[in-house]
């Protein structure tokens, strides 16, 4: 544990001194941003999920309102409590069978961010519905190199099934862009930071680079044709894959002509590019929350989900004790020991989340900082994972949400007050009003 | 999962479909569900199956006629299951049905689903067009190009669906994939362009080798190492032939001896008597130095040589004086021409000609086999505008090349498995593929790659759609080394060999388990999957088999002697307990929990992946095995599992899983042998529900092999199907499982003949339009 700390350290040896560059001094000139609006710097969003559940007893506040202790899980968040909200007795109803027979795990991560059922298949006709990060990131997203950037550290199963009948499609992807179209997520850090930081050499002249842009430009009109006229050989799904592509390219297209200059390399200065997957998790976890930073930091995006792992995740917790699969531990039956262990895991993840709230603390933006510009939601589609329950779901809502945010109370909704209504509020906020999104039934009160 | 069980059974009724068909339905005034069924249901099943508990995830009251039942066809196959076996009601439900009522329902059920597939119209499916997954994209580059560039191992994992990754509707194209494989393109070709460097060879000359002009130098000791002492006019050398012209590196490992603090050493390194370079050497504490010269030579013999510029000219004993002590020289030869062999494949015609003539004719041969079908002019045309775009732009030729070369491999001709729909010319709206697409779908299937030119030349030649020609190709195809593919990705998956690299047994209990015996397992069952399909074996020797293959390693880790070496190797298995998947290490490995076994994980995966037909998951709200010490103590991991037997909840299910899982209990948790668990004796005996007894692993699989090979067939065939199609299996492919399955079994259940029939049937073949 000791030495991962020190690798990790050595690995990032650097990120403090950026994280002193101020909001788009020189990223925005440099980068071909368009100015900041005069209302200053832009509010992000971050969705970031943890599976199987929370133990709520040691979760959720005994109090409600402002003057409340912070339970065993939720401790470490205690340096940052004014930009904490507790958000207790939310559902996620399509989460549940309703009449879809078992499957709960691959169900609550389709539905987390989406509200709808996902609809019951191995895989022949998969589909759910666009998530909330993506109705913003088609809102906002053009503005940004990235319109969403989706981060995770598991990757998906690689045979068999996911979650009785359901296609692991739905178990390990927390992002649709479409209904049917899942956004796939990264967990190589390495690949990840030569993704951001577009994986060039410096050495590269900005003729060279130009040119080099210009190719891909034209290689993108070309595939865009051929994919165009293939369009009308084809039907049904074939279209739909097409269809996929067809906005795949548009997208990359979108982005070469806004953004010609290659990110500042003041961002990643310092920075040592990661050589691959830690094996630590805690590591891992922490080198993606870097990596996220500097993207939510240098406006590179805007909007971003974060999977700690992926829904019914049964991997051990070696490195704090828990050896046993974090599935398993969760039908604990009441088990003193059991639940012990799951707190433990609870907790560990919530000492992650509290890295990277620290780091968004730490850049300082405007007058203010990076996390006061932040509206982050941390949770799981699960309450309890033992019951399967999708009513009183573990949710936290942290950052300032450009100062609009109420913060630092715990706010007990009535039941079934569906989790999209914090989205529907959120959306708001943020500038990407919506009307509905999957089962929301109005806006949520008390933190506007 | 549960449409794949449901078929199971409703194929295992198709045989009688057409006898029932014959009998003209009667329409009775109330449906006949609701007449002869719901009562039944009211009476036994309601008080579980409910909204409410939802037992076992089924919920009875959402059926309320014939046709709903039809539709629920999964729920109802598990329905017929369990009133066959008399598994439900529980034992301690209070009302018990007589043998004759549950016998009407089945029957029942039996006869609703005969006339459901008999009215089920028969098609050849429609696959929706697969993107090539993450090691189809490698292959195929490595066929593609002639070099294993590997380039997407940087994708993200492609989803599985059905069981595997290569299902078309599940593998989405997100933009973060567009955005790496147009990374990859650039990578590809760049890779390809620049070739790879051939590796340099160093010779080094010891002090032995070593040579000298005068007699009064000699051998002295630097640090513990022999060197030649130069302290006088004249050099060390060597007399060396180098291949090949070029730049040559020489290294000299030199120390110097009796020098003060002001005074330096000029040496002189000289090829052929010629100095290349004279330079002042001291070095602190007169440590040893390597120092290098680098200069150009023609091929042949050569001297290399050490010179000492200002010597000691006093009169002090030869060993004090100022001096060089050389211990040893280098010789890298010029390197070999840069290797492009990807480069030479791809950049086709005269090395000189860079005309839009040779462009037109790199493109043209590219694009075909990249793009697996010819390339129309107007395609071709396209390219070509792109390479003069690029010419126009100042890109040297190569350049220009490599933008139409990426531009190919970015294309969804290349990405995507594109069949195009085409008029339909059968009834049922289905048309035949093309040979260009059936060599793709043979390849992709066989090889997880691209076609070679040999299917190409016979698709040109218009004969992949002349069955016996695909059956030689089949032949040729899965003789080939490429069928590797089909162990490490149909196999891999089809029996979760995948998820073994995830498995971590607790150091604590298994501590002789390490990364090479886990490599090793993995290597078994994939060398064993390889010989049944390469020897045609049959495929009930995945049940039990008496050979495998084995390395030093695992054969001490099943406890066999005289297997050495890391290589594997044949070996003939004696006591019947060892043989066929469901004893490979692997298997028993990959079904266990860290600390122990797991008869129900390993009953559950015999039942998913062997006889085709999984239980249904638990109800969230079970209470889990004991695991403490005191537990443990006090009983056999059977006795222990007992108790949650005794609910009924669990009982039917576990019933079936664990009598099968406790029959592998001879083996732990990493798959060792063992009598004792503890301090319990082993009990590997039980009873199959249909009342076979047996007693440990060499008898349960004599009976799986004997009386449940039809469902395994079944179950294989619907595996294989699958795979080898890419799309989930449907209602319509009923028939082809069932007669594929029958035609095997009566053809000695040979593996080839399994993938012959599979690549020779309607569904591999053709393809419906839009249903």
């Amino acid at each position: 544990m000791f030495h991962a700390e020190i690798t990790r350290r050595t690995a990032l040896r650097g990120f403090g001194t950026i994280l002193a560059l101020p909001w788009l001094e020189s990223l925005a000139t440099n980068s071909g941003i368009a100015a900041p609006a005069p209302s200053g710097p832009p509010k992000r969003l971050a969705f970031l999920y943890v599976p199987n559940g929370a133990h709520m007893a040691d979760w959720t506040p005994s109090a409600t309102g402002k003057e409340f202790t912070l339970p065993r899980i939720l401790e470490p968040l205690a340096p940052y409590r004014r930009h904490l909200n507790v958000l207790s007795g939310l559902t996620c109803d399509k989460a549940r069978p309703n009449g879809d027979g078992p499957g709960d795990h691959a169900r609550s991560l389709a539905a987390f961010l989406t509200g709808r059922q996902a609809r019951k298949t191995a895989g022949s006709d998969i589909k759910v519905g666009v998530s909330v990060d993506q109705v913003a990131a088609q809102h906002v997203g053009s503005t940004t190199r990235f319109s969403s950037l989706e981060i995770g550290i598991e990757p998906g199963r690689q045979a068999g099934g996911c979650d009785s009948g359901y296609s692991c499609a739905y178990s390990t992807n927390i992002s649709w862009r479409g209904e049917s179209t899942p956004n796939a997520k990264e967990i190589d850090p390495k690949q990840l930071f030569e993704r951001l930081f577009a994986g060039k050499d410096s050495r590269e002249s900005a003729i060279a680079a130009a040119k080099r842009e210009q190719m891909r430009k034209s290689i993108l009109d070309f595939v865009r044709e051929d994919a165009k006229r293939l369009k009308g050989d084809l039907s049904a799904n074939d279209v739909r894959k097409l269809d996929e592509y067809l906005e795949s390219v548009r997208e990359l297209e979108g982005r070469i002509e806004r953004f010609r200059q290659p990110v500042d390399p003041k961002l990643s200065a310092g920075v040592t590019k990661p050589t691959g997957v830690p094996r630590d998790m805690a590591e891992h976890l922490r080198v993606m929350a870097d990596l996220l930073v500097l993207a939510l930091q240098g406006d590179l995006t805007r909007i971003s989900t974060f999977v700690f792992a992926n829904e019914g995740s049964n991997r051990s917790y070696a490195s704090i004790g828990v050896p046993e699969g974090h599935h398993d531990l969760s039908h604990h039956q009441g088990d003193k020991a059991k639940q012990e262990k799951i707190s433990k895991i609870n907790r560990f993840h919530v000492e992650q989340l509290a890295y990277f709230i620290g780091k968004l603390n730490a850049v300082k933006e405007g007058n203010g900082t990076l996390l006061d510009q932040m509206m982050i939601v941390y949770g799981s589609g699960i309450g309890d994972g033992n019951r399967h329950n999708h009513d009183d779901l573990p949710i936290l809502l942290l950052g300032g949400g450009g100062n609009s945010l109420k913060s630092g109370q715990h706010i007990r909704y009535s039941r079934e007050t569906p989790l999209t209504n914090l989205y529907l509020s959120m959306l708001d906020l943020f500038g990407a009003r919506a009307d509905k999104l999957g089962d929301s039934t109005g806006r949520l009160s008390g933190i506007v | 999962m549960r449409n794949v069980r449901a078929m199971v059974v409703l194929i295992s009724l198709s045989a009688c479909a057409a006898v029932c068909a014959q009998t003209p339905p009667v329409r009775p005034a109330t449906d006949s569900y609701v007449a002869n069924v719901q009562p039944f249901v009211n009476k036994y099943c309601i008080a579980c199956h409910n909204g409410k508990k939802e037992a076992g995830g089924l919920d009875l009251t959402l059926f309320r006629d014939t046709a709903s039942v039809v539709k629920s066809s999964a729920n109802w196959a598990a329905v017929k299951d369990r009133l066959d076996a008399r598994e439900m009601p529980p034992k301690k439900h209070p009302e018990q049905p007589t043998a004759a009522e549950a016998k009407r329902i089945v029957e029942w059920i039996d006869r609703e689903f005969a006339r459901a597939i008999a009215a089920t119209p028969r098609s050849p499916g429609r696959v929706t067009m697969r993107r090539l997954n993450r090691d189809e994209y490698n292959r195929t580059i490595r066929d593609l190009v002639g070099v294993d560039f590997q380039p997407a191992n940087d994708f993200p994992t492609d989803d599985v669906g059905h069981g595997f990754d290569n299902i078309g509707d599940v593998l989405s194209m997100p933009p973060i994939l567009l955005e790496k494989y147009l990374n990859a393109a650039e990578s590809i070709v760049t890779r390809a362009f620049e070739g790879e460097a051939a590796p340099q060879v160093t010779r080094r000359f010891g002090v032995k080798e070593l040579q000298t002009t005068t007699a009064k130098t000699d051998v002295v000791d630097v640090r513990f190492e022999k060197a030649r002492w130069l302290a006088v006019a004249g050099t060390v050398f060597i007399e060396c032939d180098i291949p090949r012209a070029g730049e040559l590196i020489f290294r000299v490992r030199v120390a110097p001896k009796n020098l003060n603090d002001k005074e330096s050493l000029r040496l002189a390194f000289r090829v052929d008597d010629k100095d290349v370079r004279t330079q002042p050497f001291r070095s602190q504490n007169n440590n040893p130095n390597i120092l290098e010269t680098k200069t150009t030579v023609t091929a042949g013999r050569h001297k290399i040589a050490v010179a000492l510029l200002n010597p000691d000219e006093s009169d002090k004993p030869l060993r004090e004086k100022r001096g060089a002590a050389i211990t040893w020289i280098e010789v890298l030869d010029p390197p070999l021409p840069r290797q492009r062999p990807a480069y030479d494949r791809i950049m086709i015609g005269n090395v000189k000609d860079e005309s839009k003539d040779r462009a037109n004719e790199i493109f043209g041969r590219f694009a075909f086999r990249a793009w697996r079908r010819p390339v129309t002019q107007s395609e071709l045309g396209r390219l070509v505008s792109l390479y003069e775009l690029a010419i126009m732009n100042g890109a040297t030729f190569e350049q220009a090349i490599a933008s139409g070369l990426q531009a190919v491999l970015v294309s969804p001709h290349f990405l995507f498995r594109v069949e195009t729909d085409r008029t339909p010319d059968r009834p049922d709206r289905s048309y035949s593929l093309n040979d260009w697409e059936i060599a793709s779908r043979l390849s992709y299937f066989l090889w997880s790659s691209m076609p070679d030119d040999a299917l190409f030349q016979l698709a040109k030649e218009g004969k992949l759609r002349d069955g016996s020609v695909r059956a030689a190709q089949v032949k040729r195809m899965l003789h080939d080394p490429k069928a590797a593919a089909l162990a490490q990705n149909f196999a891999g998956q089809w029996l979760n060999l995948r998820l073994l690299a995830s498995i971590q047994p607790a150091r604590r209990d298994f501590p002789s388990f390490d990364e090479s015996l886990r490599i090793a397992m993995q290597q078994e069952t994939e060398k064993f999957f390889h010989s049944v399909v390469v020897e045609d074996r049959s495929v009930l020797e995945f049940l039990d088999a008496d050979f495998s293959f084995l390395n030093e390693r695992l054969a001490k880790h099943y406890g066999i002697s005289g297997i050495s070496g890391e290589a594997f190797q044949r070996v003939m298995l004696t006591d019947g307990r060892r043989g066929g998947v469901l004893t490979h290490a692997s298997i028993l490995t990959l079904t266990s929990n860290p600390t122990r076994t797991s008869p129900v994980k390993r009953g559950k995966w015999i039942l998913e992946n062997i006889l085709g037909t999984p239980p249904p998951p638990p109800p969230p709200d079970v209470p889990d095995l004991e695991e403490t010490k005191e537990a443990i103590a006090k009983g056999t991991l059977r006795e222990r599992m007992q108790q949650h037997r005794a609910n009924p909840n669990c009982a039917t299910c576990h019933e079936r899983m664990d009598t099968l899982g406790f029959g592998f209990e001879n083996f732990d948790a990493i798959g060792g042998w063992r009598s004792n668990d503890g301090k319990f004796t082993i009990d590997a005996s039980g009873v199959l529900p249909d009342g076979k007894k047996f007693s440990g692993p060499a008898e349960l699989k004599k009976i799986l092999k004997s009386t449940k090979a039809n469902e395994f067939r079944r179950c294989l065939t619907e595996k294989l199907l699958t795979y080898a199609l890419g799309r989930g299996i449907g209602p319509g492919d009923r028939p082809t499982v069932e007669a594929i399955s029958q035609t095997v079994a009566a053809n000695g259940n040979r593996m080839e003949r399994l993938v012959l029939e599979i690549v020779q049937s309607d569904a591999f073949l053709r393809r419906s339009l839009k249903q």
